[in-house]
């Protein structure tokens, strides 16, 4: 293996209803942080840092462009608010699948004043399991 | 359908089109503000959902003859705006019964004056999004309009949202009809889903958010009914998902 470029990845959400929907065309970059918190347990005797690791957690920033293909499109992925709907979120890149249930936090559309219409939508760990790469 | 642009859309703000004097849509925005609920079982964050909101923000120009005096007034009651991208039927729609919260201007140095206004949700209900049922268009009598499919009969509600623009003589009834056997949008029996307040004289431009539980058969469509001439409006709906806030 050596170095690769992000092309070819793709991206699969739940709908609100639950079945995984292939938006990768409509999106056109996307930013996830798989993270832990630290706690500084540094004790009065040692001459460096001393850290545990707490809660594992995971964030994704999907940017997209509006499609309103019926159920497949971004727009009608995102579009209704379930109350107790958590959403796979699969990324694949070069045979690697990060998997994650989330909560959608937040959908957000942009009309800029160029004619452009795009959207970004932030998912947030839900399910109290680390999101993981297999 | 595919990927497409913003050109095409349109704000219509408590019966008033200013889509004209927009220049750009900086948010169209559900949020949820997800909870914490990590219990100490666990080694990743758990979250539910918490409270809901919406907010639409706009650029607009100065127009003392359309948007001006209606954004001026920054009334202290909701307002329902409404926001379409295209305008066939059937086109995305995103609602907001709102307060708005400001109306600020930037006069920049190149001459140019902006306008900036923030509506953040205020009765309840989040952002909601639908389907187009009308564009803004003139029925000069009582007149059905050509239904959209949803594909399948729904189960738990729907909300309707009628932006209407101006009337000229008589009672102007809206009203949202579905329909379970229609197979073109026009033939086929149809009942009334939901009914608006009706409208009558002076006709002044108004807006109306009407809710309805059960079922919602497979096609819907926006009617008028009674007397009237010339009733300019807009209609959408939202239908309700099994398992958001108010599926009923």
């Amino acid at each position: 293996m050596a170095k690769e470029s992000g092309i070819g990845g793709t991206l699969t959400v739940d709908d609100a209803g639950g079945t995984g929907r292939a938006i990768t065309n409509d999106v056109t970059s996307l930013t996830f942080n798989s993270t832990r918190g630290v706690q500084d347990v540094t004790g009065l005797d040692v001459a460096a840092m001393e850290r545990l690791l707490l809660l594992n957690d995971f964030t994704i920033t999907i940017n997209m462009v509006f499609n309103d293909t019926t159920d497949t499109g971004c727009f009608n992925v995102f579009k209704a608010t379930s109350d107790n709907d958590t959403r796979t979120v699969v990324y694949t890149h070069s045979g690697n699948t990060l998997t994650a249930e989330c909560v959608l936090q937040s959908v957000n559309w942009n009309r800029a004043q160029d004619g452009s219409l795009t959207g970004s939508a932030t998912l947030v760990l839900a399910n109290g399991v680390a999101a993981a790469w297999t | 359908m595919v990927k497409k642009t913003g050109m095409q859309m349109y704000l219509y703000l408590q019966g008033l089109d200013i889509s004209g004097d927009i220049g750009s849509i900086g948010a169209i925005r559900s949020s949820s503000n997800p909870l914490d609920v990590t219990g100490i079982d666990k080694s990743a964050m758990e979250r539910i959902h918490g409270l809901r909101d919406g907010e639409i923000s706009f650029n607009c120009y100065y127009n003392d003859a359309l948007s001006t005096p209606v954004l001026k007034a920054l009334p202290t009651t909701n307002v329902l705006a409404l926001v379409i991208q295209g305008s066939t039927a059937g086109s995305a729609t995103w609602a907001l019964t709102a307060k708005q919260v400001n109306y600020n201007w930037s006069r920049n140095a190149d001459g140019s004056l902006v306008g900036s206004v923030q509506l953040l949700g205020a009765a309840g209900f989040p952002l909601e999004s639908g389907n187009l049922l009308l564009a803004k268009t003139t029925h000069a009598s009582a007149t059905d309009a050509t239904g959209i499919d949803g594909a399948a009969q729904s189960t738990v509600g729907a909300v309707g949202f009628l932006q209407h623009f101006s009337g000229s003589s008589g009672t102007i009834e809206y009203d949202i009809e579905d329909s379970s056997n229609s197979t073109n949008g026009v033939d086929g029996s149809w009942t009334n889903l939901l009914a608006f307040s009706d409208v009558v004289t002076p006709w002044a431009a108004t807006a109306q958010r009407v809710a309805v539980n059960g079922t919602v058969e497979r096609w819907v469509r926006a009617s008028t009914n009674g007397t009237f001439t010339n009733a300019s409006f807009a209609m959408a709906l939202r239908r309700r998902y099994a398992g958001e806030h108010d599926a009923a």
